[in-house]
């Protein structure tokens, strides 16, 4: 026989096991797949790293952006990679890569974002920073060196 | 801090500085067209460091595809890339022909194109539409 307190214990136990569910779950949904889920993150700095499987210099450039994003697990700062190419292409480059920060595929906003950040004809890479109060804080076209990544260190430790 | 945001303010305008103002595509390669007997010659020109993929091209005629048979290139270099591949890319001005017929009526041509710059960057693949 089950005791009324042993009752109560597990729906306690119970209950409180659904919440952590939920809650690890929410915490996994966290990814940002489109630019709308930016807007849920307004507390952090976003790196939006623009590129496309079929750009050579993104190709050179992501396993710098890899390595600062592993090298620097700063909690305030969400790297995104929107991708100018398809799916499959997208998804291979990830994989061979091993890029572990959100990618997802560029759409409307992302593009109406770059026009309004005057690369109108969307010269990739374009990696722009922006801060939690939702400025504009680093951008560049081309290829990030060296001095553009402790430049974007400077930005996030001041 | 005061001296903190000047150095940071300092190091982004040097930066910016640093870096070329990257060319708007329709500066960076330009193209222009010629009627000559049976064949529309295009030209086109780009700066030094710039460079265009040869298999990105795709010429449209009046809504037609140019097979590349109808097509004489001008010599094209060599470009080895580890993710790449072996790939074919014109790294100078120059010109190529496109056999057609009917050259008396007035045509309509698109040109896809898609090139880079050797420092850094690429630009989406291209389309121009030009009237003959």
């Amino acid at each position: 026989m089950i005791s009324l307190k042993n009752k109560f214990s597990f729906i306690f136990f119970f209950l409180l096991g659904i919440l952590i569910f939920f809650y690890l779950s929410y915490e996994k949904n966290t990814s940002i797949q489109n630019f709308t889920d930016i807007k849920n993150h307004d507390d952090k700095f976003i790196l939006i790293n623009f590129w496309a499987p079929w750009c050579k210099p993104c190709f050179d450039e992501i396993p710098d952006i890899v390595n600062f994003h592993e090298l620097n697990e700063i909690k305030d700062l969400i790297i995104i990679g929107p991708s100018f190419g398809d799916k499959v292409n997208t998804n291979e480059v990830v994989k061979k890569l091993n890029i572990k920060y959100d990618v997802f595929l560029a759409g409307s906003d992302e593009v109406e974002f770059m026009e309004a950040n005057g690369n109108a004809d969307f010269k990739l890479p374009h990696t722009i920073l922006i801060d939690p109060e939702n400025n504009q804080t680093f951008s560049k076209i081309g290829i990030l060196k060296d001095k553009d990544f402790k430049l974007i260190k400077k930005i996030l430790n001041k | 801090m005061g001296v903190k945001y000047m150095t940071l303010f300092l190091l982004f305008f040097i930066n910016a500085l640093a870096q070329a103002a990257p060319l708007e595509i329709e500066e960076a390669f330009k193209f222009s067209v010629q009627d000559e007997k049976n064949v529309i010659k295009i030209s086109f020109a780009m700066n030094k460091g710039y460079y265009l993929y040869k298999e990105k091209f795709k010429f449209i005629v009046d809504g037609e595809i140019i097979e590349s048979t109808s097509i004489s290139w001008p010599i094209s270099e060599n470009f080895d890339d580890p993710n790449f591949g072996l790939v074919q890319v014109f790294k100078k001005s120059d010109s190529l022909y496109l056999a057609i017929d009917n050259l008396e009526k007035k045509h309509m041509l698109t040109i896809y194109f898609q090139g880079c710059t050797q420092d850094g960057f690429c630009y989406i693949p291209f389309k121009k539409e030009m009237s003959l």
